[in-house]
């Protein structure tokens, strides 16, 4: 059975992505300065990260106009929603394989390495 | 990755989407304003009885729909996080439809507990609906503890004329009641 990290996706495995994707999968599209505000990031910063998702394919960028005012949304995508659900699974099946491997070797719970071999 | 690492990213990622639920489904407006149509409902019952409170709803559930569809419009462009308007317009229209035919069928065949009880089984079967799109236990403990007070008042004998408009007045003071202590946490 193949190891739970060999499902953690570098791109969305990132924290303030994973964020971003977190948000977006409850809703159906979040504004550029809800997620900024949510998250606590700078402009660029957020920018730059959904950028990636939207080049990966998790993230549609959806711009409109209010009246005069340019606003910015970010809409899931269907595999955005797919890789959200894939990398808590991953992150949830290491905790198990943690738990597991516990009364052996962990006598606390989260004390160890994630991978489930002690000091890896 | 160790172990805390993965437990504070879930923990995390929980936190946020349960945030994001709360921001989107707050109840507060529909259930003061639904509360409020039903406490004027329980009243024509009273007073007027069955056939005036279908003509109410009928004008009352609709406008009352919109009310909150615009509400929610409104409330999630300010805010700038919008959620799937399809999941509540649905559970709402089952509603009403749900409402109209209990009580209406049951008006039509002379079965006056079904006219009376009917509604208010319907409501509380949208009410577990709307619990489990917002995915609240407490909304859903409120909708069965309702139809199971109503239900037992039916069983321990009190008749269809007084229970109509005393369901009624239940259902609408407990949505009332819930709408207006969601106002203050919503507004801080």
């Amino acid at each position: 059975m193949a190891h739970p990290t060999r499902h953690l996706d570098d791109t969305v495995h990132q924290r303030v992505r994973l964020g971003i994707l977190a948000v977006l999968a409850e809703a159906r599209r979040a504004d550029f300065n809800y997620l900024r505000d949510t998250l606590e990031l700078t402009d660029g910063n957020l920018s730059r990260h959904l950028q990636i998702l939207e080049q990966a394919g998790y993230v549609r960028i959806d711009k409109t106009f209010e009246g005069r005012r340019p606003r910015t949304w970010a809409v899931a995508t269907q595999r955005g929603r797919a890789a959200l659900e894939t990398e808590l699974a991953a992150l949830r099946a290491l905790l198990d394989r943690v738990d597991g491997a516990a009364p052996k070797r962990h006598p606390a719970r989260g004390g160890g390495d994630a991978s489930g071999e002690p000091g890896a | 990755m160790r172990a805390e690492e993965a437990a504070q990213l879930v923990h995390e990622i929980e936190h946020l989407r349960r945030r994001t639920r709360a921001s989107l489904h707050h109840v507060s407006f529909p259930c003061v304003m639904f509360g409020a149509l039903m406490l004027a409902s329980a009243a024509i019952v009273a007073t007027a009885g069955g056939p005036s409170v279908g003509l109410f709803w009928m004008v009352a559930g609709p406008l009352g729909g919109v009310a909150t569809g615009r509400h929610y419009r409104r409330r999630e462009r300010r805010m700038g996080l919008e959620g799937p308007a399809w999941p509540g317009v649905a559970v709402g229209l089952g509603i009403m439809a749900g409402c109209f035919l209990t009580g209406g069928l049951g008006g039509a065949l002379g079965l006056e507990t079904l006219a009376a009880v009917g509604p208010l089984l319907v409501v509380s079967a949208g009410g577990l609906g709307f619990a489990l799109l917002h995915r609240s236990v407490p909304a859903a403990v409120v909708a069965v503890a309702l139809a199971t007070f109503v239900v037992g008042l039916w069983a321990v004998g009190v008749g269809p004329r007084q229970l109509g408009p005393l369901g009624t007045a239940l259902y609408g003071a407990t949505l009332l009641g819930v709408g207006l202590a969601c106002r203050a946490p919503q507004r801080g």
